[in-house]
């Protein structure tokens, strides 16, 4: 059986199949929190190299630091896309993907800065990871108020496109920004790990809680797309033949 | 668990209380923005179809 997924690319389409999407989405997210939460106070050691307990910020500032790089590749590659192919769809991704993927960019240094005054004394350095991170958080800012200040949404659209593709530099950068090769020399708190080198409980719990941190990602962007898709769409004739408008006591 | 929160249950406590503060509230907005845009919509049909 084949899927013609260019249908999907239509508003009118997608609405109701993000509405479908919507407990797939949620149930893993909760399912899994509580699993990734479970396992990474229960099942890890008490102590990490030199740091107790308040290691166990990591369940959630990775993830979120992940996830808020990998939200704004998301945003520039449908601002790609819908600057390429000019679809409508492209544009009202991006625009709900950027909110969540601010707010987990705030999550990753609010986390980060409990976690840095417990284990390096301070709760803001202008280390390159934590500086960069934050320049995500200003361009994410920026994306969404150069939106919100165009009141024609298609060149909007346009603009914050072109802000997301050219601001996806940061994303490499603050990946790289440990990649110190002498860590005495440099100034930097965060330093190169290796995933191999993590004790296994936790990288597990990491990963689960990345895995719960993108479905309820997935969530809120259906949820979000969903009222973009309707105020952008309210005149045309398919969003007065919704059952949730048509068939309302309300409505005529 | 006690001993984790009686160590560092300020810094665990503030860690993790933003992040369920922020992942609970973001979907509760967006219920609110959902349900006044339909009660919008709703009220633009009634109009459209009145004129027609």
């Amino acid at each position: 059986m084949s899927v013609n997924w260019f249908k999907y690319s239509s508003p009118v389409s997608f609405y109701p199949l993000a509405g479908k999407l919507l407990p797939w989405f949620l149930w893993p997210a909760i399912l899994l929190t509580i699993g990734g939460l479970y396992w990474g106070f229960f099942e890890t050691p008490d102590v990490l190299s030199d740091q107790k307990q308040y290691y166990r910020i990591i369940f959630i500032h990775v993830p979120a630091a992940w996830m808020s790089m990998w939200l704004y590749a998301v945003i520039a590659g449908w601002s790609v896309i819908g600057l390429v192919m000019n679809t409508r769809l492209s544009f009202m991704m991006a625009t709900a993907t950027a909110p969540t993927g601010a707010i987990f960019t705030v999550l990753a240094l609010w986390t980060g800065s409990f976690w840095g005054k417990t284990s390096w004394g301070t709760w803001w350095d202008w280390d390159p990871r934590m500086t960069s991170e934050l320049i995500l958080l200003f361009i994410y800012i920026g994306y969404m108020a150069l939106q919100a200040a165009i009141d024609d949404s298609r060149r909007a659209d346009k603009a914050s496109a072109i802000l997301a593709v050219v601001g996806l530099f940061m994303v490499p950068l603050i990946y790289w920004s440990v990649n110190c090769p002498d860590p005495t020399q440099c100034a930097a708190l965060h330093q190169r790990s290796s995933m191999k080198d993590i004790e296994p409980n936790i990288l597990w719990s990491m990963l689960i809680m990345t895995f719960a941190f993108w479905s309820y990602s997935f969530y809120v962007i259906f949820k979000r797309v969903r009222i973009v898709i309707l105020e952008r769409e309210k005149h045309s004739e398919w969003v007065n033949e919704l059952p949730e408008i048509k068939s309302h006591p309300g409505a005529v | 668990m006690d001993r984790i929160i009686a160590e560092y249950g300020f810094y665990i406590g503030w860690s993790y209380g933003m992040a369920a503060f922020l992942m609970l509230l973001e979907p509760v907005i967006l219920n609110s923005q959902r349900k006044s845009l339909l009660q919008r919509l709703r009220r633009l049909a009634r109009v459209n179809s009145a004129d027609q």
